[in-house]
């Protein structure tokens, strides 16, 4: 899993890089920092080139860009092997050793993170983007040399053509040394992204003179869940992003007033460079700053922003270039990305104006996901204006870039032709971890200025005593609200399986809220995870239901059979078909307590497709579908341990073709389980009443979902929101996010909105809601 | 005071970050470390790709739905390129279209994979069902008629 030579391959290209770098800029490093800095400098240069190289070069554009970076390597590699370089090392050494115990166990838990990230990324394959996109972008380069204007259609035109190469390019490169492209294999190359983007992050912050702050900032950033795991560590462009957007912090942060022009060789300007060459977002980040700038240089009046344009002529020069090159190249592929509306469109900001509340709702939700970003952001906020009103002219300007970038990012899914909440959760979360970097370190600054700014340190306005108490009474005022929200979602509920007079089902630590379970594609094992029973349901926890697996058969159902109030498993034989209950109780309902044969059908082509109650015996039945025909039957149980077949009956005979029965549950509260239906593929969701003799006569049916969910799959049905009416799970079929869409009104079948259940999504694992 | 409170402030975000991590952590050993997904393509598909390639040559090929399912036309368009590209037709109704007659005629194309449940019928010289694994969805490959 953790892919060696490939590792090594990515590490002696990191170091082309940063030999790149060091020719650029015409220095030598000879510090973690400045080596850092080379290494992205050289990867902005080198992916900037292989555009102009593509239409120079054609195929061989690949190819020059590896023989390039190989020279630049064994250059530095001369220089470096001269002795004299040895001692600096040494007393660089010596100076680590001084540190006191504090910074030293900060050091160790970065070191931490930092390696479950790296181990997490070696064990998680590609998931939807990193592998769709990025590695898919880095396959076509592989193949054929170059940048392309189709993918992987020949003559075809695909939206994803045109997104910048700096991530492609480096896997690409990676492949091309091994000789050989896997995708599993192009990993390796986000630890040094993410290696490189807690430096930059040190470096920024360390600007505040505290190397203890400064460590605080990067314990911050890589403990941030939405920046550390999931689909950043599983080939996403977001984290790479998150790497250029520190290091042009760092880089502006250090910047010193020039007194001389400044030359084509400086750092910064090609980082900004690199800035547009990671992710379409790099446009709108580069303008930010651009703003930003202009806006503190004009502030000084026009002579002196004159001025500055004389002594930065050559600097901006460079990032017009690429900013120039970036809109040749989207140019260049043609076609446009229809994910947004065009800003020229009065409709579209008509509908963006109707979305002017839903849309900050919806992603103030998301930020203040403790399970995502801990306190990150609520530390962010208050940080703002402490910054704005204490902090020197370079602090103030990346506070203003920071909450800016926040504003872009949060007010372009006004602007949004997907369904707007999911398109808020499955992407929000990314964009703003590229932002976290700049976050940790606008944090640092707030909490130096708190304190009061150390010797050396220039206060551009001093905070008055007074002014500086309200400021930290309002911090720990937000902080500890933040706590509250957080645990709000997380408290635990009321120990019933009765809630207002409503059975609860589906739970298995009997904590009156409905619980889901997980069950791996290819091992079968499963889990469950606890929720909460507060208004929006919190995962409490989880534990194994059954951690060794059963490969050979599938968890079909989940209900209470032998009535002790924990529901138990349901499986059914890939091959025979026979169907099993697996009894569960003790600690939290994670403890198998047996099991029994429910069925051994002779009836190809029939699968279990839910478990509920239909002849109100207080025992569930089996709600059996034609894989074929889509005819749905159900066979009664009763008896000891609810394991005693009591016959069976039609719920439909004729069957429906292209629909599917998705679960079983109540939604006109007449006692007896209703069929949710979902078409295969426009993902449409109704619901068919039942009633009558032994709950098998068809009373009628409504719409759930008239519009459909493309993408969305039905789970399953149980009540989280405790109004009496089933709601229903909806799982996301490449990306396993799971939200739960609340129902209620007139039998059932009012929508009431949602909430998530699980916005990480374990790929390779599929949910059951049990019952 | 100030200093204590400063520090404060600090320590509680720290703290959240850290404790939001290890809960992290821990929903992440079942999830990624015991029985994670570890590559991208199930051992499943990848034996339907080996029965692919011992049916089909070298050339562009038909990939025919009958539902929008975008990961496992992915699935196939990367697991088979580039010796095999892949033209998404994305419902069956359009088969026998006048564009698709075109593409296949500019392409050369003579083989179609055909997922659905059941799969769509594309008018085949001869087919081939792939065998299944868990979350597959059903396929055909053959040789479409002249």
């Amino acid at each position: 899993m953790f892919h060696v030579s490939e590792s090594l391959i990515a590490l002696f290209l990191a170091y082309c890089y940063a030999a790149a770098g060091d020719l650029l800029t015409g220095r030598r490093a000879n510090s973690l920092w400045a080596w850092n800095q080379s290494f992205v400098v050289g990867l902005s240069l080198t992916t900037a080139l292989l555009f102009p190289f593509s239409l120079l070069l054609r195929s061989h554009a690949l190819l020059a860009i590896a023989a390039l970076l190989i020279a630049a390597g064994s250059w530095r590699l001369c220089r470096t092997l001269k002795p004299s370089t040895a001692g600096s090392w040494l007393k660089r050494r010596g100076r680590f050793e001084r540190k006191d115990l504090l910074t030293l166990a900060m050091f160790g838990v970065i070191a931490a993170l930092a390696i479950q990230f790296i181990a997490q990324n070696a064990l998680r394959a590609c998931a939807r983007d990193g592998y769709q996109i990025w590695a898919t972008k880095s396959l076509v380069l592989y193949h054929r040399g170059a940048m392309t204007t189709d993918l992987l259609v020949p003559g075809g035109y695909d939206r994803i053509s045109a997104y910048p190469m700096m991530v492609s390019l480096y896997q690409a490169l990676v492949c091309l040394l091994r000789g050989g492209f896997v995708f599993e294999r192009t990993k390796p190359v986000f630890a040094f992204f993410f290696v490189s983007m807690l430096v930059s992050t040190f470096r920024a912050a360390r600007g505040l003179r505290s190397t203890r702050v400064a460590l605080g900032a990067v314990v911050l950033l890589a403990s941030i869940p939405a920046l550390t795991t999931d689909t950043n560590v599983e080939g996403y462009a977001d984290m790479p992003q998150a790497c250029l957007v520190a290091a042009v912090a760092a880089a502006l942060l250090q910047e010193e007033n020039l007194r001389r022009p400044a030359s084509f060789r400086e750092p910064l300007p090609w980082l900004c460079v690199g800035l547009l060459l990671v992710k379409n977002e790099g446009i709108t980040l580069l303008s930010i700053l651009c703003v930003v700038i202009g806006m503190f240089w004009i502030a000084g009046g026009p002579a002196s922003f004159v001025r500055k344009c004389r002594l930065y002529w050559r600097p901006i020069a460079v990032v017009a270039c690429g900013g120039i090159l970036r809109l040749w190249m989207i140019y260049w592929v043609g076609g446009h990305d229809g994910t947004y509306s065009s800003l020229a469109s009065a409709a579209a900001w008509s509908r963006a104006y109707g979305r002017r509340l839903e849309v900050p709702t919806l992603c103030l939700d998301r930020l203040m996901d403790f399970s995502q970003w801990g306190l990150l952001w609520p530390a962010f906020l208050l940080a703002i204006p402490i910054v704005l009103i204490g902090g020197q002219r370079r602090e103030k300007a990346g506070v203003l870039a920071a909450a800016l970038a926040v504003a872009a990012y949060t007010s372009i899914f006004c602007f949004t032709n997907w369904d707007v909440f999911k398109h808020i959760i499955t992407a929000y979360d990314r964009l703003m971890s590229q932002l976290a970097p700049l976050v940790v370190v606008v944090i640092g600054m707030a909490y130096m200025r708190l304190q009061g700014a150390p010797e050396g340190m220039r206060q551009s306005a001093r905070i008055g005593r007074k002014r500086l108490v309200a400021y930290v009474v309002t911090a720990l005022v937000c902080i500890l609200a933040g706590l509250w929200f957080s645990y709000r979602r997380q408290s635990p509920g009321r120990s019933s399986n009765i809630r207002g007079g409503i059975p609860i089902t589906g739970d298995f630590d009997k904590n009156g809220e409905p619980d889901l379970l997980w069950q791996n594609d290819e091992t079968r094992a499963v889990t469950v995870n606890y929720y909460s029973t507060a208004k929006e349901p919190a995962m409490l926890g989880w534990a194994w239901l059954n951690s060794a697996g059963a490969p050979g058969s599938r968890l079909v159902a989940a209900a209470d059979f032998d009535g002790n109030g924990v529901p138990d498993l349901v499986w059914q034989d890939d091959v025979t078909g026979e169907v099993t209950v697996h009894y569960y109780g003790g600690e939290r309902g994670s403890v198998e307590l047996g099991s029994k044969v429910l069925d051994q059908p002779e009836r190809a082509g029939w699968t279990v497709v839910a478990a509920a109650d239909f002849d109100r015996n207080g025992t569930p039945d089996l709600l059996w579908q034609n894989e074929t025909t889509r005819q749905v039957t159900i066979h009664y149980y009763g008896g000891q341990q609810g394991a005693v077949p009591q016959g069976w009956a039609w719920l439909n005979r004729e069957g429906a073709p292209g629909w599917r029965v998705v679960a079983a549950a109540d939604f006109d509260g007449n006692g007896v389980p209703d069929l949710v239906w979902q078409q295969d593929g426009s993902r449409k969701v109704t619901v068919h009443y039942y009633g009558g003799a032994r709950g098998a006569i068809q009373q009628g049916w409504k719409w759930l979902d008239e519009a459909g969910e493309p993408g969305w799959k039905v789970a399953g049905a149980n009540d989280f929101d405790r109004n009496g009416v089933p709601d229903l799970v909806f799982v996301n079929i490449s990306t396993r996010q799971v939200v739960v869409h609340f129902y209620g009104g007139p039998q059932g079948a009012w929508w009431q909105g949602w909430a998530w259940l699980n916005g990480s999504g374990p790929r390779g694992w599929t949910p059951i809601v049990p019952r | 005071m100030r200093s204590f409170l400063a520090h404060l402030c600090a320590v509680v975000t720290l703290g959240a970050g850290l404790y939001a991590a290890l809960a992290r952590a821990n929903l992440d050993r079942a999830f990624v470390y015991s029985a994670g997904v570890r590559r991208v393509y199930p051992a499943g598909h990848l034996r339907q790709v080996e029965i692919f390639k011992s049916l089909v040559p070298k050339g562009p090929v038909f990939y025919i739905m009958d539902q929008p399912d975008y990961w496992q036309v992915g699935l196939w368009q990367r697991s088979i390129y580039p010796d095999n590209p892949v033209f998404l037709i994305y419902d069956p109704a359009l088969v026998h279209a006048p564009s698709t007659e075109n593409l296949r005629t500019k392409h050369l194309i003579a083989y179609a994979l055909c997922a659905g449940n059941p799969p769509p019928d594309a008018g085949y010289e001869w087919k081939v069902e792939l065998p299944s694994y868990p979350a597959s969805i059903p396929i055909v490959v053959g040789k479409l008629k002249r």
